[in-house]
């Protein structure tokens, strides 16, 4: 029988970890909120084992990211299903367009607080770019993997990434171009 | 463009993204869980998911499982090529015939059903068919339409 107690020790350790792979992912808290509920329900049911495992932390990251990853394949082939309309580049355009009428304030935003811009960029980016981008850096899957996971071609999957590499670049120019000038 | 990877571009992105601490969970979020599992506790063993069940009534359910299985498979074409589709009417009537003149109506339609099937049955069955086809599609679009209404206050997640 597990201990109540126990469990919620074990959740306050890991809690954050699960709900930022989930909100990386997803792009939204509500859904990474159930999601990470979804987690620990799980990881509830498998206490037992897992308190007393050392890879608990990867197994709840790994359920996280399968969770987040199916709950989005869900809902994008409910959404296009009767629609002709690629909605793959509208956010991107909106995020450029976003970036163009607002960059003289970003500046001193971008100084004043570059990881909480970094992590709107990221969130604000559309969810083809961005779910590539959480699994290369974050969850450190190859492109090959990334392929396999997200079914799609390599060619797209690296148009995906440049541009969502772009447009953070874009979103950090500033002190991105310092430090490529540095490697220069 | 040019799509390939930037390894300059590619490792100070990897950076800046790696810098990024986790976010913070939703204090919600603790309280939800906790409150979910002591739901699930208060519901009976049977009703609670398969994997959570007794390990002896995880063991019973499949071999019963397994065993409606095998028997529909193996069991079932067996049985209705022995004894037929009028046959099959003629035993239920024999089981149930003290229900009465009730069932005897039943049966009379029923063997009335049976006959109009083996004389005009594909048909029938193809109309039947298109109508179940057209009504599950017409749920599948009504769902899709209520679907994309419902997410289109959501945009960044598609």
């Amino acid at each position: 029988m597990t201990d109540p107690l126990q469990f919620e020790a074990f959740m306050k350790s890991y809690q954050n970890m699960v709900f930022t792979t989930a909100v990386r992912l997803l792009g939204s808290e509500s859904d990474a909120q159930d999601i990470a509920q979804e987690v620990f329900l799980k990881a509830y049911e498998h206490f037992p084992m897992l308190s007393q495992s050392p890879t608990a932390g990867g197994w709840l990251k790994t359920v996280a990211r399968n969770l987040s990853l199916n709950h989005l394949t869900r809902y994008r082939g409910r959404w296009r299903f009767f629609s002709e309309m690629s909605k793959e580049d509208e956010g991107g355009g909106d995020y450029e367009a976003s970036l163009a009428s607002d960059s003289e304030t970003d500046r001193g935003a971008i100084q004043a607080d570059q990881r909480e811009m970094l992590e709107q960029a990221l969130a604000g980016l559309p969810e083809t770019q961005r779910v590539p981008l959480v699994l290369y850096h974050f969850e450190e899957m190859s492109y090959d993997e990334i392929v396999a996971r997200l079914r799609v071609s390599m060619s797209k999957l690296k148009t995906d990434m440049h541009r969502g590499r772009e447009a953070l670049r874009r979103k950090l120019r500033i002190r991105m171009k310092d430090e490529l000038e540095m490697e220069k | 463009m040019s799509t390939e990877p930037d390894p300059r571009l590619e490792r100070l992105i990897h950076r800046e993204l790696r810098s990024l601490p986790d976010r913070a969970a939703p204090e919600s979020l603790l309280p939800r869980v906790m409150a979910a599992i002591r739901e699930r506790q208060s519901l009976p063993w049977w009703a609670r998911p398969w994997t959570s069940w007794p390990r002896s009534a995880q063991m019973v359910s499949f071999l019963l499982l397994l065993g409606v299985l095998g028997g529909l498979g193996w069991g079932w074409p067996t049985a209705w090529e022995a004894v037929g589709p009028v046959e099959t009417v003629g035993v239920l009537d024999r089981l149930l015939s003290p229900l009465g003149t009730l069932w005897q109506g039943i049966v009379t339609a029923g063997g009335e059903a049976m006959a109009y099937l083996n004389a005009e049955g594909r048909p029938l069955l193809l109309m039947i068919g298109s109508v179940v086809l057209a009504l599950y599609l017409f749920c599948i679009g009504l769902g899709t339409a209520l679907v994309r209404l419902v997410l289109q206050s959501r945009p960044q997640n598609l």
